[in-house]
């Protein structure tokens, strides 16, 4: 009876459920806003998507996860606090982990490659909050031309003149965001909404959450501001946390980086790091 | 920062009952000129209240509200472009939120009014939401401070004798000059960093932005960032200062940090509580939010913090004419700190004064009796009219 308790819910694909979850880590050009970038991901199947995949588990249950790289290169996977570096992911190849996280909250697993990381690959885990609706946002930034540099093998690092031109929420920049239903909130008044938020990226992030406050739960890298009641959080860098919305209202409201440069796909608005709350009655 | 929101149209007999609504009314304008540190010139859009001169301000007015006031805002727009009010943090219904894809935007010569409960104490912002990248770093953005009971952040909380607004914010002079060159808007490089406004020696040079109190004292100091820069706050030692408030919402344990990150559209307010006389200077250090690199840093001025102005010192204080209309003459034997209240004793705007005398604008202030305090139960009175 307890196995059957035992659920992982993989959340990209219609909410399937699985014990077992298979990512596909792939890298290749793609068109993004009209523009060829090349981008790495964790995918949910085998079929390319920028958005990396979601996944949810219990706490303390066993997530059996493995990782197929299909590209050219040696990727790894790390998940902080849980899988260290130097677990090797060589091309081709099919690495399987059993994982289990104790702790509640949201974690990222991401490739420590130059062709990974830095290119897209970082996924997200949530742990636990399973009576609640759960959404996860997972931030990334990039810099269309640094990416073919990246992807060639031309640099390793971001430069110090970094200049990002597209930001993404589970590999879409808006008006898509608004169509991932990981990412566009669909709610009621008095539901305790989860937000798992990751930021994959290269940069810090902001979201400013228009209408409502909402309570840190867990942070990476931000552990002193757990229990802080807010509508502007931080993200930084690398970091992934946990927030609850509880809506005291209908409306239909907005939640964006204020980093205001990021709310811009190639320099126009509205577009990158936007998405929306729609709560009704 | 100005504290010009005693220039409330006020509709009820007894303004400071929850259940009463305030109209307060301003415009938005983009024919701003902002003088920067350099001594050149540059645009800014923004805000300014409803008066002959239609001038706008940068930062936007300083909004004072009470806990539970019901506030009308109207904005007449005199501007060629459309714009909102984003009532940031406050979290208003989604009518009046200023998000023109879910909300209203105002048009070019006309104007909108956006109704809210100021529901919870704290330090809030305002801004346009049209075209938000480029409004914002245009100028129109402000600081709104919802007030607590009797002088305290929040119902039981900390309370203060003495508040400082502080408002934190960049801009690339190349796209104020010409904003219609602005895009792409991922390529906006702050240039000019300022404080309430200000860069560098114009804050030094400007006694109104210096923070000081008397040994003693509680200083309530409010930040709030609407910079594209992650702005990083390094309190002086010996100011003993305490975090309880960010974002409009108590902290669950009171910070005791003497440096603080406010990234953009952040909000803290924080308290010190000096025990020795000292000078120093609070830095307002600005980082790349791309590079992390620090690109600037100003001072705020925190001279002579701690040492008190005396009674029998305070009594030699001149203050004419009275009643005044437009400025008030401050003539005082040496440095020292004093607050303005109004006949109902509420708070109105602290201030530094320095030995000799000084010019105080009263213009914005309602007709009415007026008291000046040095916070030792030393009173003045005047009468603006």
């Amino acid at each position: 009876m307890k196995a059957f308790l035992i659920l992982i819910f993989l959340v990209v694909g219609g909410g399937m459920l699985a014990v077992d979850v298979t990512v596909h880590l792939q890298r290749q050009t793609t068109s993004m806003n009209l523009t060829d970038v090349v981008m790495s991901s964790f995918c949910a199947t085998e079929e390319f998507s920028a958005k990396n995949a979601l996944i949810s588990v219990g706490t303390g249950e066993l997530l059996n996860l493995s990782v197929v790289n299909h590209d050219t290169v040696v990727h790894t996977l790390t998940i902080d606090g849980i899988l260290e570096s130097g677990n090797d992911l060589q091309p081709g190849e099919t690495v399987a982990f059993e994982l289990t996280f104790n702790d509640e909250g949201s974690y990222r697993f991401y490739s420590e490659s130059p062709m990974g990381g830095l290119l897209g690959a970082s996924g997200m885990i949530l742990v636990g909050f399973e009576d609640h609706p759960r959404y996860f946002w997972n931030l990334f930034d990039l810099q269309t031309d640094l990416t073919f540099q990246l992807s060639d093998g031309l640099t390793d690092v971001i430069p110090t003149d970094y200049q990002p031109d597209l930001f993404f929420i589970n590999g879409a920049h808006y008006p898509n965001t608004i169509n991932d239903p990981n990412t566009y909130v669909q709610e009621s008044v008095g539901e305790q909404i989860i937000i798992a938020i990751a930021n994959g990226g290269n940069m810090d992030h902001i979201l400013h959450f228009h209408g409502y406050h909402v309570e840190i739960l867990q942070s990476h890298l931000q552990g002193d501001r757990v229990g802080w009641i807010k509508d502007s959080i931080p993200v930084k860098a690398g970091d992934a946390l946990t927030v609850m919305l509880t809506p005291d209202k209908p409306g239909e409201y907005p939640v964006h980086d204020h980093n205001l440069i990021t709310v811009t796909n190639a320099g126009f608005y509205p577009g990158g790091m936007i998405t929306y709350l729609n709560i009704t009655e | 920062m100005s504290k010009l929101y005693i220039s409330l149209l006020l509709t009820c007999a007894i303004p400071h009952l929850a259940l009463c609504q305030t109209n307060i009314y301003m415009i938005s304008a983009m024919d701003g000129e902002l003088l920067m540190e350099n001594g050149n010139t540059t645009n800014f859009w923004g805000y300014g209240w409803q008066t002959q001169s239609q001038e706008i301000e940068l930062p936007a007015p300083l909004l004072h509200f009470e806990e539970g006031e019901e506030v009308i805002m109207h904005m007449n727009n005199i501007s060629p472009e459309a714009h909102t009010i984003h009532l940031h943090g406050m979290d208003v219904n989604q009518a009046n939120d200023g998000v023109p894809q879910t909300s209203f935007q105002v048009m070019q010569n006309q104007s909108g009014e956006y109704s809210f409960t100021a529901t919870h104490p704290g330090t809030y912002l305002y801004h346009c939401h049209v075209t938000t990248t480029l409004h914002l770093t245009m100028g129109m953005y402000g600081m709104i401070v919802v007030d607590g009971p009797d002088n305290t952040f929040y119902a039981g909380g900390p309370g203060f004798n003495v508040e400082h607004e502080y408002l934190f914010s960049d801009l690339m002079v190349e796209v104020n000059d010409a904003p219609a060159l602005a895009y792409p808007f991922d390529d906006i490089y702050p240039d000019y960093f300022m404080v309430n406004g200000l860069q560098g020696t114009m804050i030094t040079d400007d006694l109104n932005q210096h923070l000081s109190a008397h040994i003693g004292d509680s200083v309530a100091v409010r930040l709030g960032s609407m910079a594209y820069s992650l702005i990083k706050v390094k309190f002086p030692e010996g100011s003993n200062p305490v975090t309880y408030m960010s974002d409009g919402r108590i902290l669950p344990n009171a910070l005791t940090v003497s440096e603080l990150e406010i990234y953009p559209g952040e909000r803290f307010t924080t308290v010190f509580h000096p025990d020795a006389s000292f000078s120093g200077n609070m830095e307002v250090e600005y980082y790349s939010m791309l590079t992390k690199e620090l690109i600037h840093t100003n001072l705020v001025p925190l001279q002579n913090m701690g040492v008190s102005v005396s009674e029998s010192q305070w009594s030699e204080l001149l203050i004419f004419p009275n009643p005044a209309s437009d400025v008030l003459h401050i003539q005082a034997p040496n440095q020292g700190n004093f607050a303005i209240f109004n006949a109902q004793g509420k708070w109105i705007s602290s201030h530094r004064v320095q030995a000799g005398v000084q010019t105080l604008s009263v213009s914005h202030l309602s007709p009415g009796i007026y008291f000046i305090s040095n916070g030792e139960g030393v009173n003045k009175t005047f009468v603006k009219w």
